[in-house]
């Protein structure tokens, strides 16, 4: 084969990959730097300027720049979307070092080390709704204290109740373990729970939400 | 557990690669090693390895050692890359293909994903070149084919539809339908008919995120729902003469057969007061024998009482009082007819 074949066998490769950033418009960057690419290749004389001017002028690097910037770009406003500010540090990050990259490693390493500081944070915030794993606990203990009956009842429902609390105190004490292993001196923060990102999976109006909230908290603490 | 990274330093000392990024992964495995002998639990053991960089140490060492053996960058002790001719490019494109068939042969469930390695890999082997094996690739979409764990072929997301519907979970399956929509969406709008992995992992999070309020909010219901049913069930039965029969009340003696039963009886009527105002605080002020979860809870087969008793139970929630712990005669001769140990 010659030179010539083999580098119109190229541009026909650089343009399918052109066409198809071009088509999604989630890759507004890649379909640029991809179109750079391939009027590259296509203009080029021969394959030795062909791969200097992919390599040695950096075109394959900046589309790798350019994808992993449309990717944080798409991460960041469907977290925004979503009010998921934890989540969202992770293309903050790309977005903020990614123009400073000068290698495919340094790239690549930017993207997995970001993705790993967020997955941690996201896993000590995710921990944040262990607590709502205490409402039948605490629903129980409500039924057994409140609930009308007769007063030859009571002392046994009250000892239910005492029950109740502590296997629930001790539940909570492998989970608060098991959390302290991700973070140091973890534990519930009431204001993270109240977020919007966790408020939305406990389904129930604020006024039991809160008084739910505060029993877990003097439950785990033993007040 | 660190027989990857074992596996990874073979591979990569296998092919002759060498230098600063190959030691750098020989002394972070040595260093994973050296952690490994100090812990004795395992959980304990993977969760640092993760947190505390190790794994990333590790393998971005891996992505320089690779991409300066693939020509892409410089290596870390500034050795300047060479571009390897067409046919090692091709050769080294197979020989990765070849070894991700190999392990996929050797995982369930994975019949897509070695169908479309498959299909990779008689391009490649069908005598064209690189660039045009690279373009065949890419024109068919067969990378985005190949990232089956982020984005499900449609046969296994109309499955999921399908199974989610007999379980009777509306708000699983306005997901499941969602997810299958989106999939199809993306195919429509792509060229190769292939869908965009990205594409996909976004629309799957925001989708995940849409319904996932509902989700917890039929969770809650029907995680409750047979408690209230229940109290109000068994403490019409508990009047029955037949409740000393009934497992819900028996026993270890006969003593303790009679406590549960005089408890139901007595007690259920405040238990229920205290549970059906929980429920309304927390769902609004529809009794729980309208909502419709409970039909569908019924046509799942998760909750087994029959029409006629629930008919009962829902009669008797007006007379399930705490002034009045004793139930009606008249809901009392209809129990009566239901027996022990019968839905």
């Amino acid at each position: 084969m010659t030179d010539a074949d083999r580098l119109d066998e190229y541009r026909d490769y650089y343009r399918a990959r052109a066409h198809r950033y071009a088509t999604n418009p989630l890759y507004p960057a890649t379909a640029a730097a991809e179109q750079t690419l391939a009027q590259a290749v296509e203009t080029s004389a021969s394959m030795a300027e062909m791969q200097q001017r992919i390599v040695g002028d950096g075109l394959s690097l900046r589309c790798g720049i350019a994808l992993a910037q449309d990717q944080a770009a798409a991460r960041a406003a469907l977290y925004a979307r979503t009010g998921d500010d934890v989540r969202a540090q992770a293309p903050a990050e790309v977005l903020a070092n990614v123009n400073a990259v000068t290698d495919a490693a340094a790239l690549a390493s930017l993207g997995s080390s970001a993705e790993q500081r967020a997955q941690q944070a996201v896993t000590v915030d995710e921990l944040t709704r262990t607590w709502t794993m205490n409402l039948t606990a605490l629903e129980n203990i409500e039924v057994w204290q409140r609930a009308r009956v007769p007063e030859r009842w009571r002392s046994t429902l009250d000892e239910y109740a005492a029950e109740g609390a502590q296997l629930a105190r001790d539940a909570w004490k492998h989970v608060s373990a098991e959390a302290q292993q991700h973070q140091a001196g973890w534990r519930v923060d009431p204001t993270v729970a109240r977020a919007p990102r966790h408020r939305r999976l406990v389904p129930m109006p604020d006024q039991p939400f809160e008084q739910r909230l505060a029993e877990h908290v003097r439950l785990v603490d033993g007040v | 557990m660190l027989g990857t990274f074992r596996d990874l330093l073979a591979d990569v000392q296998g092919k002759g690669i060498s230098g600063a990024d190959v030691d750098e992964m020989t002394a972070a495995l040595a260093a994973m090693d050296d952690l490994a002998a100090s812990m004795s639990d395992v959980g304990e053991f993977s969760m640092k390895l993760a947190n505390d960089g190790y794994y990333q140490r590790f393998t971005d060492a891996y992505t320089r050692a690779m991409l300066a053996a693939a020509g892409a960058g410089p290596s870390a002790d500034g050795t300047p890359p060479q571009i390897p001719s067409d046919s090692e490019l091709l050769a080294q494109a197979l020989q990765g293909y070849e070894g991700s068939l190999a392990q996929l042969r050797q995982v369930a469930g994975q019949e897509h994903s070695i169908s479309v390695v498959e299909r990779i890999l008689a391009i490649g082997q069908s005598g064209v070149t690189y660039p045009v094996f690279l373009k065949h690739v890419e024109e068919q979409g067969l990378n985005e084919e190949l990232a089956g764990s982020v984005t499900p072929p449609r046969i296994q997301l109309e499955s999921d539809v399908a199974q989610v519907r007999s379980t009777v979970d509306p708000a699983r399956e306005a997901q499941a339908v969602a997810l299958l929509a989106l999939r199809d969406s993306l195919a429509a709008a792509s060229p190769s008919g292939s869908v965009d992995p990205f594409s996909f992992e976004l629309g799957r999070y925001e989708i995940a995120w849409q319904h996932a309020p509902a989700i917890a909010q039929r969770d809650a219901v029907v995680q409750r729902l047979p408690r209230l049913i229940d109290l109000v069930i068994d403490w019409v039965d508990a009047h029955t003469s037949w409740a000393s029969h009934d497992s819900r009340f028996i026993g270890t003696s006969d003593a303790e057969t009679r406590k549960r039963i005089e408890m139901a009886r007595e007690c259920n009527p405040g238990f229920y007061e205290v549970r059906a105002a929980q429920f309304a605080a927390y769902f609004g002020p529809t009794p729980w024998w309208q909502r419709p979860e409970l039909g569908e809870e019924r046509a799942g087969g998760r909750i087994l009482w029959t029409d006629a008793r629930l008919a009962l139970a829902v009669e008797a929630v007006a007379a399930c009082r705490p002034e009045t712990p004793n139930a009606p005669a008249e809901l009392v001769a209809r129990a009566e007819a239901f027996g022990p140990n019968a839905f």
